[in-house]
């Protein structure tokens, strides 16, 4: 894994050119008060990278995890899951009034019939953008969030001055990521919690009228589904 | 909280560093073998938090998850600890591999 010496102050060393003779024994001499110093340590002083690594391998001995599968883990949440199943949801509401209908009145099936399920999912509300609603979710208290259609949370989902300011002043908020709403548009802010993952469907942009549910989900964000932003508009042709 | 006020607006990745991913993953793992229930691990994130308001998401994250499994009985502390230095001590072992800016071998080119 990269970043496993990131706990040590020793970043310059690796542009050195070898030149000074005195550079493998001050490392040398960094690397002894290490080990003694580990030995000291209690659980709270050791660097949290070392301590995640001690807790998966203490699991992998125990049986509890294979290590292979972690990876297997965040490949899928990071990059397969993504925000893209939550695009092939609202794609298919903006192409079939049917299954939008469903997807507002019952978005656990809607969502679970296109195959998307799992842990974390189950208690979705489906928030539909209109031109006089526009909505947007938060968690106040963590980062509760809907993985198993928009995959990992942004960083700034998880930051306190999202939680915090999305709440006292959305307008503006949304002004910053781009999302400048008539003055005439309703904002609703949503709390995500450990019950309840909300799901915004952002409004069908002008012009998608002849696109099909593959290109029609490419305009699909996950901000825009977070409520942050609007989905994508199409190239023009 | 340092920092722009929306910071990292522009972050491709969910994770700011490896062990970020890897704490992640073990939970959602062991969550999926049955070892516990989803609203138990919940609600011990949202105590830690609560808790450590400045530590970063992921320190409350990893801390949830052994606090987690030392009172089920899956993780020993002592154990731990033990693991957490041998990881500590390994690595400090691991740094005489000194980074080298030129090639460590090279077959060369050849005449056509």
């Amino acid at each position: 894994m990269a970043g496993q010496h990131d706990d040590h102050d020793h970043g310059d060393h690796s542009h050195n050119d070898h030149a000074h003779d005195g550079h493998d024994h001050d490392h040398f001499h960094r690397i002894h008060s290490q080990e003694a110093d580990a030995l000291l340590m209690s659980i709270a002083d050791i660097e949290i990278s070392a301590r995640v690594k001690a807790l998966e391998e203490l699991l992998t001995q125990k049986g509890l995890i294979d290590p292979s599968a972690l990876d297997a883990v965040v490949d899928l949440y990071e990059n397969q899951i993504g925000p893209k199943n939550g695009a092939r949801v609202i794609a298919r509401a903006w192409a079939d009034p049917a299954y939008k209908a469903w997807l507002l009145a019952d978005p656990n099936a809607a969502i679970a019939d296109l195959g998307f399920a799992g842990a974390q999912g189950e208690n979705m509300v489906a928030l539909e953008n209109t031109a006089d609603v526009h909505n947007v979710v938060v968690c106040t208290l963590c980062s509760c969030y809907p993985w198993p259609v928009l995959g990992l949370p942004p960083v700034w989902y998880k930051s306190m001055p999202y939680r915090t300011r999305i709440v006292r002043d959305p307008r503006s908020v949304l002004a910053e990521f781009g999302t400048v709403l008539p003055a005439t548009t309703e904002i609703r802010v949503w709390d995500s919690n450990s019950e309840v993952r909300y799901l915004v469907v952002p409004r069908r942009p002008e012009g998608t009228e002849g696109l099909d549910e593959a290109a029609l989900a490419a305009l699909v964000s996950r901000d825009s589904m977070i409520g942050v932003t609007e989905a994508l508009s199409p190239e023009p042709a | 909280m340092t920092g722009p006020l929306l910071p990292d607006l522009d972050r491709p990745k969910a994770f700011a560093a490896p062990w970020e991913a890897q704490a992640f993953a073990l939970v959602v793992k062991l969550h999926e073998r049955g070892l516990f229930e989803w609203p138990e691990f919940a609600a011990r994130l949202s105590a830690e938090i609560h808790a450590h308001p400045d530590q970063p998401y992921y320190v409350c994250w990893h801390e949830a998850a052994v606090e987690l499994l030392v009172d089920k009985g899956l993780v020993e502390a002592g154990a731990f600890l033990d693991q957490a230095r041998a990881v500590v001590r390994f690595r400090a072992s691991d740094h005489h591999h000194v980074a080298r800016l030129t090639p460590i071998a090279v077959d060369p080119a050849r005449a056509g």
